[in-house]
């Protein structure tokens, strides 16, 4: 018990003056892409310390699907976002992804939040599981963006 | 724990062979891509009903000159993803290797995953290939000397 409340004070006595003395740095994301074919979109953008690699569209619907579907059909698509990291601190982002229409219209978007650390081509892999956006809109899809912040 | 181990080979491998007793389909193939210097190698290598669309090398860095500024001394630990789309009926299991290799053919790296599954209809689903690492890691100056990604893969398509 005398340990873990004598770590904890360690703890609190080291972070304090971490926190107030660590220079955040935040840093605007707006990138946009046109989807590509098959779905692997490259984006190669640096912002801040993380290097946006590529956005991998997921559960894409079939040629089959779009032919045979209702009015109140539903797609859910989703997201894995490759991404490098070569800061020497961790950065946290929080980012929307969205995927628009020609006129910029957003038919899809959720949104991801991730502290991460030094790496090289990591998955943020899900985002967007659970959502869904209706089947007969699907082939208006032209674009994906990461709109967001960068934390430093 | 081994007779946990032992057992939990034993439904592996049923659960591999099963499919192929019943006379499913079986299908094999193997690619040599060049090394890229942000990690993504290209692949495009069709195995039934699943394309391999790419590679995503990670845990280091793959460009030479990253790799170079590396601590001297320094190992890595490279880790693959493989970049997959699944447009069949039926479920597959897979088996995946991966070697790194120079152009003269010398490995310096191999890593591979046995029975995993990949649902069926799926798109660029993104699979870790290195769940067997051999070796555990290597002088980052060996790595640098990598020029080339082997994949190899046999699948079964299950019910």
């Amino acid at each position: 018990m005398f340990r873990i409340i004598r770590t904890s004070v360690v703890a609190i006595a080291l972070s304090g003056p971490v926190a107030a003395t660590a220079e955040e740095k935040q840093h605007q994301v707006d990138i946009a892409r046109d989807v590509a074919d098959r779905g692997i979109t490259r984006i190669q953008e640096r912002v801040g310390s993380v290097l946006f690699q590529q956005v991998l569209l997921q559960n894409v619907p079939t040629e089959a699907e779009l032919r045979n579907a209702d009015e109140d059909d539903k797609a859910r698509p989703r997201f894995a976002l490759v991404l490098g990291h070569t800061g020497t601190v961790w950065s946290k982002l929080d980012l929307k992804l969205q995927l628009e229409d020609e006129a910029k219209g957003v038919l899809f978007s959720c949104s991801v939040s991730k502290v991460q650390g030094p790496a090289w081509n990591d998955v943020v892999g899900d985002a967007c599981k659970g959502r869904w956006m209706y089947m007969r809109e699907w082939p208006k899809v032209r674009t994906v963006r990461l709109v967001g912040t960068i934390t430093d | 724990m081994q007779t946990i181990g032992r057992w939990g080979r034993v439904a592996a491998i049923a659960a591999l062979l099963a499919p192929v007793i019943a006379g499913a389909n079986e299908f094999s193939g193997e690619k040599v891509v060049p090394m890229s210097k942000d990690g993504i190698v290209a692949v495009g290598l069709e195995v039934g009903p699943v394309v391999f669309q790419e590679i995503l090398v990670q845990g280091a860095p793959s460009d030479p000159e990253a790799i170079a500024a590396l601590p001297g001394g320094k190992k890595v630990s490279p880790r693959a993803s493989v970049v997959a789309t699944h447009r069949g009926h039926d479920e597959v299991l897979m088996k995946i290797g991966l070697t790194f290799q120079d152009d003269a053919g010398v490995v310096y790296l191999r890593c591979s995953r046995e029975l995993l599954e990949q649902d069926e209809d799926t798109t660029n689903e993104v699979s870790r290939a290195c769940d067997s690492l051999s070796p555990r890691s290597l002088p980052a100056a060996d790595w640098a000397k990598v020029t080339a990604v082997r994949l190899v893969v046999s699948l079964v398509e299950t019910d």
